[in-house]
């Protein structure tokens, strides 16, 4: 199939329109704000562009971002394939609320997530206290920003897997049981392989999120200078400082990285359709 | 808990091929875990915090004037 394929006619029609209408739409609220950054970033000129984007500070902010999300995303992968499968699975009372309470992440204004995880784990929070006796330290660490991700990223993972649970066939466990599998060996070889597109599709999402969370994050970390500074912070941060080119040479930076991101998860699901249609 | 369909009710209900009931109870319970730390302690937290200083306090500060501009 051709990228336009506007010559075959199609039995429904307005293509022309409909195609006018989405074509409109896609630049007026992606394309055109998104190519603003690159225009703003041209004429800084390469040298000073490299400069802005290898500084030692933002190396590290990206370094932190990347990581901390990389960890958050694969916390998300275990709690949420758990959590999909237990709310798939089982009847117990409370379900209902609980499965609605997994989209309280996409609902809560990332600030007010901010506030509660710093309160609570501030040395004279909840948790916090204790934490701090046993010298583990949540705020203004690394750790912390993982915690918050974690929130954030938690219900991609469990509204990806849901679905494809749900549509598994029956008739393939109770092959796998008649066949003499145990449980765990059913869901290792005969499940697992099913969802892991799925899975897969999950954490990329909630690890692109947690690269561009901005709002949970700052409460928490601290946002010490080296070292727990996350990259969207740096893009603030130069344009507190009216370094507007800065910005938008570290806001490009991201804007590529989110994108390649992107062609990855097209790729992995166009490799889910080919393995399992 | 897990509804056992009794004869009379429900005669051709096909028995899903599931988990033994112990590993259930790990596996909801796990899961509870993790909602109660991300999830019902922090907002549980944060209610507690608000209310602290009193219904009089917490209304008083939503009410003033900029809170209200800025939601």
């Amino acid at each position: 199939m051709g990228l336009f394929p506007i010559k075959r006619r199609n039995i429904l029609p307005g293509f022309g329109l409909s195609m006018g209408y989405t074509v409109f739409y896609l630049s007026a609220i992606v394309i055109v704000p998104l190519s603003m950054i690159f225009l703003n970033t041209f004429p800084m000129g390469w040298e000073p562009f490299v400069h802005a984007v290898t500084a030692p500070r933002v190396l590290a902010s990206y370094r932190l971002s990347f990581s901390t999300a990389f960890f958050a995303a694969v916390f998300d992968a275990v709690a949420g394939l758990l959590t999909a499968w237990v709310l798939v699975r089982y009847r117990f009372p409370g379900k209902q609320f609980l499965d609605a309470l997994v989209d309280l992440p996409f609902a809560l204004p990332t600030a007010v997530a901010g506030i509660c995880f710093a309160t609570l784990y501030s040395p004279v929070g909840w948790l916090g206290a204790t934490l701090t006796r046993w010298n583990i330290e949540i705020i203004n660490s690394a750790t912390g920003i993982v915690v918050a991700l974690v929130f954030i990223g938690f219900p991609f993972v469990v509204r990806t897997i849901q679905p494809v649970l749900e549509e598994v066939e029956q008739e393939i466990e109770e092959a796998a049981h008649c066949l003499g599998a145990t449980r765990w060996q059913t869901f290792r070889k005969i499940l697992l392989p099913h969802l892991f597109p799925a899975l897969l599709t999950g954490s990329t999402l909630a690890f692109a999120r947690g690269i561009g969370e901005y709002g949970s994050v700052i409460f928490i970390a601290g946002n010490l200078p080296m070292k727990t500074e996350i990259a969207p912070l740096m893009i603030m941060s130069k344009l507190d400082q009216f370094d507007y080119a800065g910005a938008s040479a570290v806001a490009l930076v991201l804007l590529l990285i989110s994108f390649s991101m992107l062609l990855m998860l097209n790729a992995i699901q166009e490799w889910q359709q080919k393995e399992y249609r | 808990m897990l509804k056992q369909p009794t004869p009379e009710t429900a005669p051709i209900v096909k028995k899903r091929v599931s988990d033994p009931l112990p590993i259930q109870m790990l596996l909801i319970g796990v899961m509870l875990l993790f909602f109660i730390g991300f999830i019902f302690l922090p907002l549980g937290l944060v209610f507690a915090q608000a209310f602290q200083k009193g219904w009089a306090f917490y209304l008083e500060s939503i009410t003033e004037s900029y809170a209200l501009e800025a939601v």
